[in-house]
């Protein structure tokens, strides 16, 4: 089932009904029926069985971690917890590597097969893909670990336990949550509030917005210059790329409203995964506002229990010795944004990620650190205020564009095609290649979309920017529109749900594709 | 208690958002041209089904003209017979005629295969009242397209992305008077039928036979005359498979109960004539189809005794009025013609007089099927080279009613001299 659906939206109905005829008490054990029910009618029902085994083995870890006397979790590491906490995170990355990760092996094997034929051949694991795996996994290690670490007591009910993990409204794209925000909201008792659900519904409603009328309209165009680089060339290339990033945005955004805001409805808050990403200056601001629970997942397992092992903390103790102060700051830098890049490019389940996203990111973190002083300087010699507009402007362009140039590989279908789009953008430059009247001769209406079309996108992005504005002032635009009189917030409402049910791109002769970020 | 009024006046807004976008933005074809039938209050004696052939071939209006005989086309361009068997049902449900006659057009042999797009389902079926026939066609239609019964229940979902194509019909209803026809006023010259066979293939029993089979079977058990008619097509349509297909229907049809009028067969005594009875490369235009329509007529009135009503008043009082309001209607559609011979011949030549000022008379029976007009219209050509009256044009066609002489319409011309035809001008 996919989210953005009618189906969902049935289903969402059904469920906040069953869920607020339950009591307080038992409410949880309802939740847990609904998601098991979800599972089994968006997915292939027997691969929650992926499921179980996860929280098999988390549930096992905390059991072992747990202190016998007070069922605390046992403080700090022991030999029995390392061992448990390494066999538990291995067994996990491993089913996951399996499954989710097969394009690794089965790549690798085609390759070492076409140069040594003595290496066999691999094939995909004859079973349905797991849904969910990429954020279930997550939120399993982060258990077993905050466990281990004692930051989160040991779950002695299976059940709530497979809860946590099971959740219905995260499966499909995510948050990835942690268990001691997550899971005592389980248990609070919600009560029924209009409140509730008309904030919930309005979450859900622009993210119908944001993924049917924006990204949807947007991949038209995007699959098109993608699909057919003899028909589009030149400019297209450029059209395509800077376009691409706008949709994967409202459309990862979008399905997440639609979990957050479904989420809502029962009165649980997950994590946000989104802060006005392209406000941000820097690259490294921006990954602090894009796909947050999934970067604040890889900063608290992966990079600070790396730069705080022995190994590294000696190694920077040494390069600080002999290359003094700044030297040690780059290199700590460097192997912990190294580590966490590469986890969450190898999360995304593809080589082309590990090179379009982790190196590609690592160099230009890397790069801003080493020249980040002397750009300083270079700023203040030509008199730039740092702070004016037009610098800030600057600032947020050139962070699209990096990330621009990072999703090529993200939308290409391998890195040579990646690299090939990126030799036709560069090549688009040059005056004998820029087909510049594509903008004027109305062949930018001829690759799907119409001119309303465009007209649309455009309007779309404006009312992005003004909520994202308000977002800013306000914490959620809602709020602010909530603080508005009656009439106008109902006209608001009211003439988004219109905009939805119109211009959504959905129905017969229309392909729904599916989430970005779905497939993780 | 505030609340939840609020909230429920809230819901109730966009529930009446949601009804009113639905209306606006949803096909009016279906509506347009059947929902006459479905209100009328007089009765029928005959009503034609089928796909586009039928449709544009049988106008009811110049059967009641010539024959008295009072029917109704509810057909459908792109129609797959299986769908015309709920048509069929429901219809039937709403008058009593005494002859159906069905379309041989899209009768597919293919097991699980509806043989036809997804927008013409909608015009066959959208304006039937929703009842359990229409469910159960919705039903069967709906295992073959994407959103299944839903892209047929919910016009939204089905149409909400016509908002770059409302016209001023979809926010004015604008109901049809042709009752049900949709026939051609433009010429095509084709080619005729040169090759016959008698072989049949043999039939699977495919989706569409089960259908064909349904409907003859619904009509003798309601003691129905039903005809299977294989309307007039151009030569390339009645090749060698089409024929074979054809025989094969002719006896399952007559197994059943049924009559087959196979108006494209060897010895079919009709006098269609290939330079000036077709429309397009598919389908009759008003003259191919009122040769048709007599055919049915003849049969009507021959096989089946059907009497003239035309002077039986509870008859003729619903008709005369109808075909008045019918000729007004199409006197303001006149407009929509794009040629010089298709706007004449969409208003006829038995009410009106024509005067052609052209700036150029030798140029005017280049254009195809000219010389049918000058021969049967009431036409004066006044020849104005420095295009006193025509203007900026090539042509300027005045309209006025024969009976008193009063204007009736005026269209301007622009002579194309590759296609050699006379286009409307912008």
């Amino acid at each position: 089932m996919n989210i953005i659906s009618l189906g969902f939206i049935l289903f969402l109905l059904a469920a906040v009904l069953i869920y607020y005829l339950t009591p307080g008490k038992v409410q949880w054990v309802t939740m847990l029926i609904l998601s098991i029910v979800f599972y089994c009618l968006a997915a292939t029902p027997y691969t929650i069985l992926f499921l179980l085994f996860s929280a098999g083995l988390a549930y096992f870890s905390g059991i072992v971690m747990a202190d016998p006397e007070n069922g605390d979790a046992l403080n700090g590491f022991n030999k029995k917890a390392t061992a448990v906490v390494t066999i538990a995170i291995v067994l996990n990355v491993a089913v996951w590597f399996i499954m989710k990760g097969s394009a690794y092996w089965i790549q690798l094997s085609a390759w070492l097969h076409a140069k040594f034929s003595v290496f066999p051949e691999m094939k995909a694991v004859p079973l349905a893909a797991a849904f969910g795996m990429g954020y279930y996994t997550c939120q399993t290690i982060g258990y077993i670990v905050d466990c281990s670490w004692g930051t989160a007591k040991p779950e002695k009910n299976f059940f709530k336990l497979f809860l946590f993990l099971a959740f219905f409204p995260q499966l499909t794209t995510g948050p990835i949550s942690r268990y001691a925000t997550l899971s005592p909201q389980f248990y609070a008792g919600a009560k029924f509030s209009i409140d509730r659900i008309a904030r919930g519904s309005q979450r859900i409603l622009w993210g119908f917005f944001k993924k049917l009328v924006i990204a949807e309209r947007v991949s038209i165009v995007v699959n098109a210059v993608y699909g057919d680089p003899a028909s589009y060339t030149g400019l297209w290339t450029w059209v395509a790329a800077l376009l691409y990033p706008v949709q994967i945005y409202t459309d990862f955004s979008g399905s997440v409203d639609v979990v957050l805001g479904a989420a809502e409805l029962f009165g649980i808050t997950l994590p946000e995964n989104f802060n006005n990403p392209f406000f941000s200056q820097t690259s490294q601001e921006f990954w602090q506002r894009w796909h947050m629970s999934l970067g604040n997942w890889a900063k608290d397992y992966i990079m600070y229990p790396v730069l705080k092992s022995k190994k590294v903390v000696s190694l920077t103790k040494n390069v600080k010795k002999k290359f003094g102060k700044r030297a040690s700051k780059i290199a700590s830098l460097a192997i912990g944004v190294f580590c966490t890049w590469f986890v969450m490019g190898v999360w995304h389940g593809n080589y082309k990620f590990i090179v379009g996203c982790s190196i590609w990111y690592w160099l230009v973190m890397l790069t801003y650190e080493i020249l980040g002083p002397s750009l300083s300087k270079l700023n203040k010699m030509l008199h730039v205020r740092e702070e004016s507009f037009g610098w800030i402007t600057f600032r947020r362009i050139r962070t699209y564009i990096i990330y621009t140039l990072s999703m090529v590989f993200f939308r290409s279908d391998g890195i040579s095609e990646a690299i090939n789009m990126l030799k036709r953008m560069f090549a688009a430059l040059t005056p004998s290649a820029s087909n510049v009247w594509i903008f004027i001769d109305g062949s930018l209406y001829k690759a799907g979309l119409t001119k309303f079309d465009f007209t649309i996108i455009f309007a779309g992005i404006i009312a992005l920017m003004i909520v994202a504005v308000l977002r800013e002032k306000y914490g959620y635009a809602r709020n602010w529109i909530a603080e508005q009189g009656l009439a106008f917030r109902w006209i608001i409402w009211i003439a988004l749900f219109a905009c939805v049910i119109v211009y959504g791109e959905y129905g017969p002769g229309y392909h729904s594709a599916d989430f970005i970020y779905a497939g993780f | 208690m505030k609340k939840a009024i609020s909230t429920i006046a809230f819901l109730l807004l966009v529930a009446l958002v949601t009804v009113s976008l639905s209306n606006l933005l949803r096909d009016k074809t279906s509506r347009n041209g059947k929902s006459e039938y479905f209100n009328a209050k007089t009765e029928f004696d005959a009503l034609y089904f089928g796909a586009s052939r039928m449709h544009e071939a049988i106008d009811p209006i110049y059967i009641w003209n010539n024959y008295g005989i009072s029917s109704y086309n509810l057909a459908s361009a792109g129609e797959s017979i299986q769908v015309t068997y709920f048509v069929v049902k429901e219809a039937l449900e709403h008058s009593d005629p005494k002859v159906v006659f069905v379309d041989s057009a899209i009768i597919g042999d293919v097991k699980d295969d509806i043989n036809c797009g997804y927008g013409y389902v909608h015009q066959s079926i959208d304006a039937l009242p929703l009842n359990e026939n229409k469910l159960e066609a919705i039903k069967y239609a709906g295992q073959f397209f994407d959103g299944g019964m839903l892209a047929f229940i919910s016009p939204l979902y089905a149409y909400h992305n016509r908002y770059e194509n409302l016209t001023k019909d979809d926010f004015v209803a604008n109901y049809n008077y042709d009752k049900g026809a949709y026939m051609l006023s433009t010429f095509r010259q084709v080619e005729g039928i040169s090759e016959y066979t008698d072989e049949a293939e043999t039939l699977k029993g495919g989706d569409g036979t089960v259908y064909l089979t349904k409907i003859l079977d619904l009509c003798k058990e309601k003691g129905i005359q039903c005809v299977l008619v294989d309307v007039p097509v151009p030569g390339h349509m009645f090749n060698d498979k089409r024929q074979r297909r054809m025989n094969a229907l002719k006896k399952l049809t007559k197994e059943h109960g049924g009559a087959y009028m196979g108006l494209n067969e060897r010895d079919a005594d009709i006098d269609i004539d290939y330079d000036y009875d077709f429309g397009d490369s598919v389908h009759l235009n008003y003259l191919g189809g009122n040769k048709t329509a007599d055919k049915l007529a003849e049969y009507m009135i021959n096989e089946l005794k059907i009497e003239d009503h035309r002077n039986d008043p509870v008859y003729a009082e619903p008709w005369t009025e109808d075909v008045q309001k019918y000729k007004v209607q199409r006197l303001e559609r006149v407009a929509e013609q794009v040629d010089a011979v298709s706007y004449m011949n969409w208003l006829g030549g038995e009410d009106y007089t024509y005067t052609m000022y052209v700036t150029d008379k030798s140029l005017l029976l280049t254009q195809y099927a000219m010389d049918y007009c000058m021969e049967n219209f009431d036409i004066k050509v006044i020849e104005d080279p420095e295009q006193e009256v025509t203007g900026n044009y090539d042509m300027k066609i005045e309209v006025r009613r024969s009976s008193d002489g009063e204007f009736a319409a005026k269209q301007f011309f622009q002579y194309d001299y590759n296609g050699k035809i006379y286009m409307k001008a912008e």
